[in-house]
């Protein structure tokens, strides 16, 4: 934890303390203008606001398509599904990094570069946000879905009123998992990303990092302002988060 | 169990209905089936199953960013291009690739395991502990890496102001080929011991208490019930948490990026970021080869992990 806390506490210290010989490991002078620079410096607020939209959005449409994917694959009949479900099972196994390159050809092709969807749209499916639904849906008892079917209820409600409520312990952990994943992405926005405007925070802060290299309390600063959405998630949702953490070992 | 009640199979109790309604159910269902999968399977299809093969595709032939330009079959020309040139570097790349994962791997067993068993002693408050562990697994790899770099700074960072209030010369750290890669590697393993912490935690609680018991009954110390009963049980969940980082290991690229951006002299160069600098550069066929190639390591890796965790058991 001594990191987070040095730097926490250094985002405050005046720039001059940072060379200070001996170095304070205690802030001796408290200051936001480190904030107030940095600010200035950079549009923070934009990069800020283009991360959170890219990772509400991907966030939002991987609960969606896990929770009606995995249903569909738990719990209804259909031709084809054994194939269609080894495809997503091969899917989860290939690595992120090998996809990187023809993706990038595929958004040029597409005309997607420097776009929203080039940083929402290959991410808006995900093999294990189903299979960790399909999985929690097949210990379910069929008899209440069949009950439901059989008064009537067609899939949707059945997916609002029965799905919904057994998976959201599942859900609500996989959106904690996709937010933070996505809200650290920096090789993707690297690749697709190059007009300023299009920065998330994860790019912004890097390029910051490597132009301001003598100026470190403009560069502690930024980092801080990237790091507090996710710890606060974390305090948040500490227990779900260590749980979820805990079940991907034992799986 | 209720899993016995229905298996995936698709063989399921009947439902006491009259046949032409449940057809019409049945028919209902397909409908509802159809429609969610189109986008489902269609997002994996475009964006997880045809790059595959679309890289092997590129890595064959002469790619070019130009539309309307030609693409000629080029056989093995860019793996060769790798292989022998010395453009790119990419033994160097190839070979630090799995220095990343030989450094941190050793450390997490140990420290990650002594974390564990310590967790499982201490009775009060482990929630709390179990939180400061695995704090830094929640924080932003980016933001932490721009911190260790300021950290670890030649000139200006506190951890050479330290060594140097204790009389130990100022250390280069990121600027030195033969020191930068620990210092790389640093922020990932303080950003990853929590994750391997927890779920070997996780492994551990599910140890059989009475196995304890009976070896305490049997007057085996401490370390030999750790070698003889955790160890050995431990095993699977062990493997998962070696395959699951190796793989994450083996694409490592946040930190260089931020901290080296691959330098000095190459000293921190891995195959993701090779793969980063030659696609930016615009050498897009090289680049697909040595994501191949970069595919084929790793599945090496996961082989071998599984192989080990399921020896002798």
């Amino acid at each position: 934890m001594a990191p987070v806390v040095w730097a926490i506490m250094a985002s405050f210290m005046p720039a001059p303390e940072f060379t200070h010989f001996p170095p304070y490991i205690i802030a001796h002078a408290l200051t936001v203008s480190n904030y107030v620079t940095l600010f200035k410096t950079i549009p923070m607020l934009q990069y800020i606001l283009n991360s959170a939209i890219v990772v509400v959005a991907i966030s939002a449409c991987v609960a969606v398509t896990s929770l009606f994917g995995g249903y569909v694959f738990a719990v209804v009949d259909w031709p084809g599904r054994e194939i269609a479900f080894w495809c997503v099972l091969a899917s989860l196994f290939i690595p992120f990094q090998v996809l990187v390159v023809p993706l990038f050809a595929m958004m040029k092709e597409f005309g997607w570069l420097n776009s929203y969807q080039a940083l929402v749209v290959p991410f808006t499916v995900s093999p294990f946000g189903i299979l960790l639904v399909r999985n929690y849906l097949r210990n379910v008892p069929l008899e209440y879905i069949e009950a439901a079917r059989v008064d009537g209820a067609g899939e949707w409600r059945i997916v609002a009123t029965i799905a919904l409520p057994l998976v959201r312990p599942a859900l609500s952990a996989l959106t904690i998992f996709t937010f933070l994943g996505q809200w650290d992405n920096l090789l993707w926005p690297a690749i697709v990303i190059t007009s300023g405007d299009r920065y998330t925070l994860p790019l912004g802060i890097t390029d910051l990092a490597h132009d301001f290299i003598t100026s470190p309390n403009l560069t502690i600063a930024a980092a801080i302002a990237a790091l507090v959405p996710t710890v606060a998630v974390f305090a948040i949702f500490q227990r779900k988060f260590i749980e979820g953490a805990a079940l991907s070992g034992l799986k | 169990m209720v899993t016995e009640v229905w298996r995936p199979s698709g063989r399921r109790r009947s439902a006491p209905c009259a046949p032409r309604r449940r057809s019409a159910l049945a028919r209902q269902q397909r409908r509802f089936a159809f429609i969610v999968m189109v986008p489902v399977l269609g997002g994996t299809f475009v964006f997880g199953l045809y790059p595959v093969g679309y890289v092997v595709w590129m890595s064959l032939h002469r790619y070019s960013l130009f539309s309307g330009s030609s693409h000629p079959f080029v056989g093995l020309q860019n793996y060769r291009m790798a292989v022998t040139s010395d453009y790119g570097s990419f033994w160097r790349a190839a070979l630090q690739t799995l220095y990343y994962p030989l450094i941190r791997l050793p450390i997490e067993v140990v420290v990650a395991m002594a974390f564990a068993v310590a967790l499982r002693r201490i009775r009060r408050g482990r929630q709390l502990y179990l939180a400061m562990i695995f704090l830094p697994a929640a924080t932003s790899l980016t933001a932490m890496s721009i911190v260790f770099g300021v950290v670890f700074n030649s000139s200006t960072g506190i951890v050479n102001r330290l060594l140097d209030v204790l009389g130990v010369p100022s250390q280069l750290f990121l600027g030195s080929a033969t020191q930068a890669l620990p210092t790389v590697e640093s922020v990932d393993i303080w950003h990853g011991l929590g994750f391997a912490t927890v779920i070997l935690f996780a492994g551990l609680l599910s140890i059989d208490q009475r196995y304890y018991e009976a070896a305490a009954v049997d007057g085996a110390n401490a370390w030999q019930q750790f070698r003889t009963i955790t160890l050995p049980l431990l095993r699977p969940v062990l493997s998962v948490v070696l395959i699951l980082d190796s793989v994450y290991l083996l694409q490592l690229f946040t930190p260089i990026l931020v901290m080296t951006e691959g330098g000095p002299f190459n000293s921190t160069l891995n195959l993701p970021y090779l793969i980063y600098e030659s696609l930016t550069g615009g050498l897009l066929s090289y680049a697909a080869a040595c994501s191949v190639m970069l595919f084929l390591l790793i599945l090496v890796f996961v082989a071998v992990w599984n192989r080990l965790g399921r020896a002798d058991t």
